[in-house]
């Protein structure tokens, strides 16, 4: 078990005294593929042992030649949406099943010119559409918690991979809870970053005002490191925050860390809302701990109550265009075009290629964006996400955090939420509002119910990354729960 | 609800020809049940009223969108891998007839 558990920070240090030790590293944790892989089924695509080698060479290379790498020799693994060279890059999806992208996403990039070594890519639900990762095209993932649960979605195979050893870090993307709610079910850390902070260039897109790439790891110490080092301005995204400049979070953390600033921490009633008893017993018990030290005020911000409808309005809206681009023709499945006409190409190669799920939210979204609905649901949709905006600025004008339930059930077993679509839908109630205000927002490990495991969301205004961080941190002091090794 | 009723495969047909998607008949009889839930929870945000003076908030960042330089730029990737699931002919990618006839 040497390395596997080990946090990346400190991994990193030991690589840059003795490069070597690398090899170990990626040694020990191929044997832990090995071991559990078939039991949690986190992955794709797994590179070869003797590709992710060659690439370790390197980096030891340029270690030895004095290069400080921040992320030396560390192995990443990737949801399978983010766009890698020369790696099949599926979107677990059977329309994307061949696809090997041309280029690197931006953030592969930087991750690269760190020292990280992508390991392998993630399983996905379907276009990242899902709460569970059953909606994967090839097979569902499996919590390692408990394996006849989910792992939570729609990035379970990242979630699954860093909590069962597969990988030390990983990447996901969250476009209404996608990295929060499978880092809570499986007892790790994930961060949706503010709107813009992270480069969207390579990441096949779902709903694109709504959806970030961001880091999952076992501490928030790893969340913070992997975040300085994809959080930046790039010009080949439109959308990214201009004259951003790079920021070590990890030592910003630790500088907070030091001062211990009181917080202002606010609790929104509505967020509380349907938060099963066990799950709000965890969540209070070290909420009191961390009021005790901090400030804490109830408040009620009713609008919050349209928020989930609302997302889920734009976010079909925003899928049924995006996904447009997937006609046969240029890359992903094709069919015959000889002697027939666009419609029926078009129409049969998206038949064929997309599941039920994504199928159904395109049409859904065609449906709301149609001549008279458009008013009725698209725009009103759009009116409360401004007046949730307006009213949420308000709210950090006055609290530095909201503190709120990341998920308010535990997770569910295989099979049992995806046959209710709003039932499914109802899990993310509590982690779309950081998507629809544009948000930064962290889950981090409370506790268990019933031996599965419980987290604590926090929320504040745009690029306040090192507060959350910082408050992810004061948890982990409270409960000691980092760096978790589930009984596999 | 026992069968599919008239008004169902009505709604069904529609999306299919806004969304050019096909159902199966399996996927169909499953949309026409989560349908209607679908609708009836969308249909939550007309408790709110009109909302008249809202400005609807298409993006939460305040930027503009910004325009690079009009200069040419090599594009480092080659064609052959940019277009890897494509038939081309005569330089052309080859797409199905737009126009029937």
């Amino acid at each position: 078990m040497k390395y596997i558990y080990e946090p990346a920070y400190k991994l990193v240090d030991l690589f840059h005294q003795e490069p070597d030790k690398i090899f170990d590293y990626i040694d020990a944790v191929f044997n832990r593929i090995k071991s559990v892989e078939s039991k949690v089924k986190s992955y794709i695509t797994l590179r070869s042992y003797d590709s992710v080698l060659k690439e370790a060479e390197e980096v030891v290379l340029r270690i030895k030649k004095g290069e400080h790498l921040p992320l030396a020799g560390i192995l990443i693994a990737v949801k399978d949406n983010i766009s890698t060279r020369g790696l099949r890059t599926t979107c677990a999806s059977r329309i994307l099943e061949n696809y090997v992208p041309p280029y690197d996403a931006t953030v592969i990039k930087m991750i690269k010119e760190a020292g990280g070594i992508v390991v392998g890519k993630t399983n996905m639900d379907e276009f990242a559409m899902g709460s569970t990762t059953e909606n994967s095209a090839f097979f569902p993932t499996h919590n390692p918690w408990d394996l006849t649960r989910v792992p939570g979605g729609s990035s379970g195979g990242s979630a699954a991979a860093i909590s069962a050893g597969e990988t030390t870090l990983a990447l996901g993307s969250d476009t209404g809870g996608s990295i929060r709610c499978p880092a809570a079910f499986t007892a790790t850390v994930g961060l949706k970053p503010t709107y813009g902070l992270v480069s969207r260039y390579g990441l096949i897109a779902y709903a694109s005002s709504l959806d970030q790439i961001g880091p999952m790891a076992r501490n928030v110490h790893d969340v913070a490191l992997l975040l300085s080092i994809i959080a930046t301005h790039d010009s080949l995204d439109s959308t990214s925050i201009p004259r951003i400049q790079r920021c070590n979070f990890l030592m910003e953390l630790l500088d907070t860390m030091k001062k211990r600033p009181r917080l202002k921490i606010a609790l929104v009633r509505e967020l509380w809302k349907g938060v099963e008893e066990d799950v709000g017993k965890v969540l209070h018990n070290v909420l009191d701990k961390l009021c005790s030290e901090h400030m804490c005020e109830e408040v009620s911000i009713p609008i919050v109550h349209y928020a989930l409808p609302a997302y889920y309005v734009i976010a079909m809206a925003e899928a049924s265009s995006n996904l447009a681009r997937y006609d046969g023709v240029r890359y992903g499945l094709s069919t015959t075009k000889e002697g027939r006409n666009w419609i029926e190409v078009f129409s049969e190669v998206r038949s064929k290629g997309f599941g039920f799920e994504v199928k159904k939210r395109i049409a859904l979204g065609a449906f709301i964006l149609s001549a008279g609905y458009q008013e009725q649901y698209y725009i009103r949709a759009l009116k409360v996400r401004r007046i949730l905006k307006v009213e949420f600025d308000k709210l950090f004008t006055k609290f530095d955090v909201i503190a709120l339930p990341t998920m308010p059930i535990k997770p569910p077993r295989l099979g049992e939420a995806i046959t209710d679509p709003i039932k499914l839908y109802s899990m993310d109630i509590d982690t779309v509002l950081a998507n629809m205000i544009g948000s930064p927002a962290v889950s981090v490990p409370a506790g268990f119910a019933n031996a599965l495991p419980v987290a604590v969301q926090f929320m504040g205004k745009p690029l306040s990354e090192t507060t959350l961080l910082y408050a992810a941190s004061l948890i982990e002091e409270i409960t000691k729960l980092h760096d978790l090794k589930p009984p596999l | 609800m026992a069968s599919t009723t008239e008004a169902d495969v009505d709604v069904i047909e529609h999306l299919e020809r806004l969304a050019l998607i096909k159902f199966s008949q399996e996927e169909r009889d499953r949309l026409k049940k989560e349908l209607r839930k679908i609708i009836e929870f969308f249909d939550q945000l007309r408790e709110l009223g009109e909302l008249k003076n809202i400005e609807p908030l298409f993006h939460v960042l305040d930027i503009e969108s910004p325009l690079r330089d009009d200069e040419p730029r090599r594009c480092e990737i080659p064609q052959n891998e940019l277009l890897s699931g494509a038939e081309i002919e005569q330089g052309y990618v080859k797409a199905p007839r737009t126009i029937s006839g």
